[in-house]
């Protein structure tokens, strides 16, 4: 369901993020259950149960096995498409390029950073891998057409896309539902072993006769005093007193119980960390922003960049935003195109690049945005003390009167001085009008 | 970083309190044999990783840039309040479920003197919790930041406030958190005092369990739901957040209405506003227009219209157009069309781009504009066909329908 949505009035990214909320949802429950077990567990310590009936135990415990087994295969052959293609990932990234048409140009990083992932990030590379796997159906298909205009000519996309958007940031939650089941079965398996072995060598309390249950101390201490006074009273029947087999089998139980809850808490923990840092809006692990911002920088046309933001929607899905300064907008032309591109290249296709016109007299102004929102509403910006940006306490040029309350953020004092030597931002309106730009980006 | 006032010290201070009772009460639960107190047990523990989680949340989302998150990590303190409050629900249906089987095999309390001893230090260390919690972070001045209990003196300009509130919405997403289970404690223990009352007036003895026994897991199942029905609000208020939704006080349909009115933009699409976290608001556009001219002027009346709105970071992209591309597909998605299935949007499935149906000589918006839902089944199309309109609209041809094979229609 939530592949399928699209931009809704509510949502204008549509329910992508869904399968992350869930796979968080589903995390911490598991958590939260896997805790309560653990005090159950260590009440078992203190005051050890018997099994009762160890053969309905263990038929239901083979019956789950059985199940769980069958949920295991089900799963597991749903997600090898995405598990398999972790190691070819680096390879088949690789090949996307000179498949999608446009310039040969190997990624520079990404072969090498393509190969250093550790097991937690499977994921991303699961989804950028079994994406990469698909482009190159498409590439075939699409080796006719010109990709090499970027904008996209509203071309015909093969149907088959539809079933080559098998995303996977469904695998997110599919692994959370996959590691349930897993968690399950392994949990069954315990179930049964424990069931067998206390079947096995328990010696039972029979229902008439003494006994002597020297495993259980707490409540039943009176029991135990009075089969002690009875063997001790009539010695001669003491070998028909039978003592309650042996102890270690009670603990099994809860010890067994612990193994698990530590085996599940292990397999659910990598899950819990990268939802949560997906719905955190971080930087994807392989993207590493400062070597985006310096090749950004690096560009000529390119004077400075600021409110540079990158997060991952939900599986392969990266966004990119940045504000690029520019002389002026016939550079802009030049340089969006090489923007684009490095963008690619890290793989964040769904970028929004705002190119701002440094305004003529604001030499000193290079690091600043020269769009903020109008007055000072920096706290409800996202991000109003980023690295470049100044604080001003009362700027308000008559043109632009957009009514916002003040507010003063705190700065360190360097920033304070600093600010109040650059002159005041103004949008710049009037730049040369006689430029017409007939080419598209 | 550190500005160690009283506060982060007193919820310190509450967090090993209520750690210490939490571990009395989980053990006298079980050595008497009651439901309620261990169901309290668990309303204190989630009430103190809610602390917990509180703390490291204001920490976190004072850290506006950092390496590993470029915006910082403000959202932190919504991801703890969702994260705790699903916890919750969690240990909740567990108690629920252990609710359940008492009425089926009903027990009584033992060992009643104790449990009523502690139900009755219990509610008293709530109380004191919440008396400590109000007093420390809700009743003092709204400063800028919840931990460190600035005074008012710190805030120079005296129209602040509204910001002051709106700053203080921003962290009360979490305290609100806080403030939840602190709440269900006392409840709770109130429900442990009165079981064990019971049992103390009217010991049962060996006797066998009458209608004793069941009150203490009806009482427990009340305060099960009373506890979810103060959770549920809060996930549903953090989960708007999480799954990038649009945030409540925006309307997209007036919004982007009055965003194709703007002279100079042709049209728009890829229009996206999300919560960043509480009063953050963020939006990316791109539009399309025929000259950076047009782009410049646009793009401050753009900004006016989002502030309004109460989005204050925007993003905008222009796209200039010729007239070999089309009016609503996105003119740079990526540098190639391969990408699309990593794009935020696919590009092929019907956007909901808008066109500038404004008619610029009588300044009136008709908004002829056209959008198209997602499901392109059931389209709601206005009908663009309009004779009146169809002069002024800037629109691109209609040859350009024909290689849109999806239903984009102008």
């Amino acid at each position: 369901f939530a592949q399928r949505t699209r931009a809704t009035k509510k949502n204008t990214f549509g329910w992508v993020r869904a399968e992350v909320m869930g796979a968080l949802v589903n995390a911490v429950f598991l958590t939260a259950l896997c805790f309560t077990i653990l005090l159950e567990a260590i009440e078992r310590f203190t005051e050890p149960h018997e099994i009762q009936q160890p053969l309905v135990v263990i038929a239901v415990g083979v019956a789950g096995l059985i199940i769980n087994l069958l949920g295991l295969c089900l799963f597991n052959h749903h997600g090898v498409g995405g598990h398999g293609h972790a190691h070819g990932h680096g390879h088949s990234h690789r090949q996307q390029h000179p498949r999608a048409g446009t310039k040969p140009q190997q990624p520079p990083g990404d072969g090498g950073a393509a190969l250093h992932r550790d097991e937690t990030s499977t994921l991303v590379e699961n989804c950028s891998s079994s994406n990469g796997v698909s482009q190159e159906k498409l590439g075939d298909m699409k080796d006719d057409m010109t990709d090499l205009q970027v904008n996209g000519n509203a071309g015909h996309y093969p149907l088959d896309e539809e079933e080559v958007e098998e995303d996977s940031s469904a695998q997110l939650n599919m692994r959370g539902v996959f590691l349930h089941v897993f968690g399950d079965a392994l949990g069954s398996v315990i179930v049964v072993l424990n069931a067998l072995l206390f079947y096995g060598l328990w010696n039972p309390c029979p229902e008439d006769g003494p006994c002597f249950n020297p495993c259980v101390n707490n409540h039943c201490m009176e029991n135990a005093t009075l089969s002690q006074t009875l063997g001790r009273a009539n010695k001669s029947e003491q070998e028909s007193i039978t003592v309650a087999g042996p102890c270690w089998l009670l603990y099994l139980d809860p010890v067994l119980c612990l193994i698990m809850v530590c085996i599940l808490l292990y397999t659910t923990y990598p899950l819990l960390r990268e939802s949560a840092l997906i719905l955190l809006q971080t930087v994807p692990k392989q993207i590493d922003v400062h070597s985006l911002n310096s090749k950004l920088r690096t560009l000529e046309g390119v004077e400075a960049i600021h409110e540079l933001h990158i997060w991952q929607l939900a599986g392969s899905r990266i966004i990119g935003t940045a504000h690029i300064k520019c002389p002026d907008p016939s550079t802009y032309m030049m340089v969006a195109k090489r923007i684009k591109e490095i963008f690619h290249d890290e793989g964040i296709h769904a970028t929004t690049i705002q190119p701002e016109f440094a305004s003529v007299g604001s030499e000193s102004g290079r690091g600043k945005c020269e769009l903020p929102c109008r007055t000072q509403c920096a706290l409800k910006q996202c991000c109003g003390t980023g690295e470049d940006s100044t604080a001003k306490k009362t700027e308000k040029s008559s043109s632009l009167s957009i009514s916002c309350s003040e507010v003063v953020i705190e700065f360190p004092k360097t920033r304070r001085t600093k600010s109040e030597s650059i002159p005041s931002v103004k949008l710049e309106a009037n730049i040369d009008q006689n430029e017409q730009f007939e080419s598209s980006l | 970083m550190g500005r160690y006032s009283g506060r982060s010290s007193r919820l310190i201070l509450m967090c090993v309190v209520s750690l210490v009772i939490f571990a009395v009460e989980i053990s006298v639960a079980y050595v008497g044999n009651s439901l309620s107190l261990a169901s309290d047990a668990f309303a204190v523990l989630s009430h103190l990783i809610s602390m917990i989680i509180g703390l490291f949340g204001v920490r976190f989302s004072r850290i506006r840039w950092h390496k590993a998150s470029t915006f910082g990590f403000s959202r932190a303190d919504v991801l703890g309040a969702f994260g705790n409050s699903v916890f919750a629900t969690a240990l909740m249906f567990s108690i629920f479920v252990e609710a359940i089987k008492r009425f089926i095999n009903p027990q009584k309390t033992e060992k009643v003197l104790l449990v009523l001893i502690i139900g009755i230090s219990g509610l008293f260390f709530n109380v004191l919790n919440y008396v400590i919690f109000m007093d420390c972070c809700y009743c003092r001045a709204p400063p800028g930041d919840a931990e460190t209990g600035d005074s008012p003196n710190d805030q120079k300009s005296p129209e602040e406030g509204s910001v002051k509130k709106k700053v203080k919405k921003s962290e009360a997403l979490n305290i609100r958190g806080v403030l939840l289970h602190v709440m269900g404690d006392a409840l709770g223990s109130v429900v442990v005092v009165v079981t064990a009352t019971i049992f103390y007036v009217r010991p049962l003895g060996d006797a066998a369990c009458n209608w004793q026994c069941y009150i203490d897991p009806s009482l427990t199942i009340i305060m099960v739901l009373i506890i979810l029905s103060s959770a549920f609000p809060l996930i549903k208020e953090t989960s708007t957040i999480l799954l990038q939704m649009v945030p409540k006080g925006v309307n997209m349909q007036v919004l982007t209405d009055r965003l194709t009115c703007v002279p100079g933009v042709k049209s728009l699409h890829e229009v996206h506003v999300w919560e960043l976290a509480s009063g953050k608001n963020i939006a990316t556009l791109h539009i399309k227009c025929q000259t950076p001219t047009d782009y410049q002027d646009a793009a401050y009346k753009i900004r006016e219209i989002f502030h309004e709105a109460g989005v204050h970071s925007v993003t905008i992209q222009p796209e200039y157009v010729d007239h070999r591309t089309s009016q609503l597909l996105c003119s740079s998605p990526c540098i190639s069309k391969a990408c699309d299935s990593q794009l935020c949007c696919s590009q092929r499935e019907p956007t909901r781009a808008k066109t500038n149906g404004c008619m610029q000589k009588n300044n009136s918006c008709i908004s002829a504009g056209h959008k198209d839902n997602g499901s392109s089944k059931s389209d709601i199309e206005i009908p663009i066909e309009d004779p009146a309109a169809e002069d002024s609209v800037k629109k691109c041809d209609i040859s350009d329908d024909k290689s849109q094979a999806s239903s984009t229609r102008l």
